[in-house]
C-alpha cells in the first residue's frame, strides 16, 4: 500500500529550483530512506509532506502530493501536521517550556485530550515510547532546554508521538549525536515503523543500509534511483547511486 | 546632589511632604502625595494602553508584511519615537484632548470630562508616545524567535494565532524589556504632559477625567518660579529624587527579571 505519493512535485526558492519534477511513493508501514548529496532536496521535500515549507515565504510549490490518496494540499493544513509528524536535524523542543509541555502542547492546543489525567497518561506513553520516561519522570517540570542532545532528540520524538502520528518525517535526526543516542533513535524508528510509515533523511549510507527498507536516491532535486535497501546497496542501477553509495559523491 | 538640594525642606518637614496633598508655595504648602499619585495614574493606564498597542504593532509588522516593506515600516515606528515631545504636547492639546472630552461625555452620556486636559488626556498621549519603544524592543525580539522553533510550534499543529502567541512566550524577556522601558519614558515624560494634564497642584483625585500633575510636570511648571520661596525649591528637589528613586527600582527591576527570564 503506498501511504504518500508526490507526483510531478516541483519546488523552487525565488529563482532557484531546488525540486524539478520528482515522482516518489512511500509504502505503507516501512522505513524509506531519502539519500542524496547536500543540495539534492532532502529536507525540502520532508517539508513539502507536511507543509512547513508554507512557513518559508519565498517557497513555491508546484504538483501533487497524495496521502492515502488525498491530495494533501486540500487536507486542514493542523489536521495534515497532527497526521504527519516531524522530528529534526538539530533537536529542537522549545525550550523555554517544560518537559512535559513540550510534549502535551500540541494535545492541548488540538484538544486532543479530554481531561487532565488523560493528558497525563498520554504524555506518559509518548515518553515511555521514547525511551525517556525513566530518565525525566521525576523533572517533569524542568525546562525542555536542559536536557542534553540525546534526549533532547527523544523528547522531540516523544512530541511526535503523542498524536500517535501515520507518517514521521526524520530530517538526519542523528546528525548531531553521539554514537550511543544514534543507536537509541535507530532501534526507536525500528521499532516504530510497525505502527507507522517512517521517511528518513540521512547522509549516512550505514544508517539507511541498517535501518530501512527501501532507498531512494535524490539528485538535483530528482529521484535517480529508488529501491529495496540490500538492492540499492549490492547493485545500484545507476552510476550516481554507485558513485555516492560508495563514498565518491557528496 | 538632589539630596543635599532637597535636604532643607526634609530638616522642615520631614518625610510628611509626600503624604501632603497641596502645593501652594504662597501658602507654605508643599504637598506633592497628588503629583506621586498623578504620575502612578497616568503611567499606568498609559502602559495599560501601550502594551497591546505595541505588541500588534510588533507582529504585524514580523508576520504580516512581506520582508521588503518590514524595514521601511519598522524604522518609520522607530521616528516617531525620535519626534520632539512638544509637537505631541501640542497635537495632544489641540486635537487629542478635545477629542477624548467629546468622546468620553458622548460615550457616558454626561459631562464626566469637564475639561480637555485631564489625567486621563496625558495617559493617552503617553500611551501613543511610548508604543513605538515598546514595539521596537519586541519586534527586534519577536525577529529573533528561530526558525527551529517556529518550525516546532507549528509542526505540533499550533494554528497562525496560537504561534503568535507561543513566539511572544519565547521572548517574553524583550516583550518585559518593552514594558519597562515603556514605564520609565511614561513616568519620567515631561512637556507632553505638562501641556496636557491640566496642572491641578491642589488637589488630590483619582478621577482620571480631571485636570491632575504629575511629578515630571509639576517640577516643569513650578520650576520657573520655585526661587521666589524659600522651600519651594527644595521641594522640587525631593520630588525629582523621589522620580529618580522610582527610575532607579524599576531599572533594577527590569534588569532582574529580563535575565531570569531570557530564552
Amino acid at each position: 500500500m503506498t501511504k504518500l505519493e508526490a507526483k510531478n512535485l516541483q519546488v523552487s526558492f525565488g529563482n532557484v529550483a531546488v525540486i524539478t519534477g520528482l515522482n516518489l511513493s512511500i509504502p505503507e508501514g516501512s522505513i524509506t530512506a531519502l539519500m542524496g548529496p547536500s543540495g539534492s532536496g532532502k529536507s525540502t521535500l520532508l517539508r513539502v509532506f507536511n507543509r512547513l515549507i508554507e512557513l518559508y515565504p519565498e517557497a513555491h510549490v508546484g504538483g501533487y502530493v497524495y496521502l492515502d490518496g488525498q491530495d494533501i494540499f486540500e487536507i486542514d493544513v493542523i489536521e495534515l501536521r497532527r497526521r504527519v509528524q516531524m522530528i529534526f536535524q538539530i533537536p529542537n523542543p522549545i525550550p523555554n517550556l517544560s518537559i512535559f509541555e513540550n510534549v502535551a502542547l500540541g494535545l492541548k492546543l488540538n484538544r486532543l485530550a479530554k481531561n487532565r489525567k488523560e493528558l497525563y497518561q498520554r504524555v506518559k506513553t509518548a515518553l515511555e515510547k521514547a525511551q525517556l520516561w525513566d530518565e525525566v519522570k521525576d523533572r517533569l517540570n524542568a525546562p525542555a532546554g536542559k536536557l542534553s542532545g540525546g534526549q533532547q532528540q527523544r523528547l522531540c520524538v516523544a512530541r511526535s508521538l503523542a498524536f500517535e502520528p501515520e507518517v514521521l518525517l526524520a530530517d538526519e535526526p542523528t546528525a548531531n549525536l553521539d554514537p550511543e543516542n544514534t543507536a537509541k533513535i535507530e532501534a526507536l524508528l525500528l521499532d516504530l515503523k510497525k505502527e507507522m510509515t517512517i521517511v528518513l533523511v540521512t547522509h549516512f549510507p550505514q544508517q539507511a543500509a541498517r535501518i530501512s527498507d527501501y532507498v531512494a536516491f535524490l539528485y538535483k532535486g530528482q529521484i535517480v534511483e529508488r529501491g529495496p535497501t540490500k538492492d540499492i546497496f549490492t547493485k545500484p542501477r545507476h552510476e550516481l547511486t554507485e558513485k555516492y553509495v560508495t563514498g565518491r559523491l557528496y | 546632589m538632589f539630596f543635599i538640594k532637597a535636604y532643607p525642606i526634609f530638616a522642615r518637614e520631614g518625610f510628611a511632604m509626600f503624604l501632603q496633598t497641596e502645593w501652594d508655595p504662597g501658602a507654605q504648602k508643599y504637598g506633592v502625595l497628588q503629583a506621586l499619585v498623578g504620575t502612578m495614574l497616568t503611567s499606568v493606564v498609559a502602559i495599560a494602553l501601550a502594551m497591546p498597542m505595541a505588541i500588534g504593532v510588533a507582529v504585524t509588522i514580523n508576520e504580516v508584511l512581506p520582508s521588503r516593506l518590514r524595514t521601511i515600516f519598522g524604522s518609520l515606528v522607530d521616528l516617531t519615537a525620535t519626534m520632539p515631545t512638544v509637537l505631541f504636547g501640542l497635537w495632544g492639546f489641540y486635537v487629542l484632548g478635545p477629542f477624548l472630552q467629546n468622546a468620553v461625555n458622548t460615550l457616558a452620556g454626561g459631562a464626566v470630562m469637564t475639561s480637555p486636559s485631564t489625567l486621563f488626556t496625558a495617559s493617552v498621549l503617553l500611551a501613543i508616545m511610548v508604543t513605538p519603544y515598546a514595539a521596537a524592543v519586541i519586534r527586534e525580539g519577536y525577529a529573533l524567535v528561530p526558525k527551529a522553533v517556529e518550525e516546532a510550534i507549528y509542526g505540533v499543529g499550533a494554528t497562525r494565532l496560537e504561534a503568535v502567541l507561543l513566539k511572544l512566550r519565547y521572548v517574553i524577556s524583550y516583550v518585559l524589556g518593552g514594558f519597562f522601558l515603556a514605564l520609565g519614558r511614561a513616568m519620567g515624560e515631561t512637556v507632553a504632559v505638562a501641556m496636557v494634564v491640566g496642572g491641578n497642584y491642589a488637589h488630590l483625585t483619582t478621577n482620571l477625567f480631571q485636570s491632575g500633575i504629575t511629578i515630571s510636570s509639576l517640577i516643569a511648571l513650578q520650576f520657573g518660579n520655585a526661587r521666589f520661596y524659600t522651600y519651594a525649591e527644595p521641594a522640587l528637589f525631593a520630588a525629582a529624587l523621589l522620580l529618580a528613586i522610582f527610575g532607579i527600582a524599576i531599572n533594577t527591576a527590569a534588569i532582574y527579571l529580563i535575565q531570569k527570564w531570557q530564552p
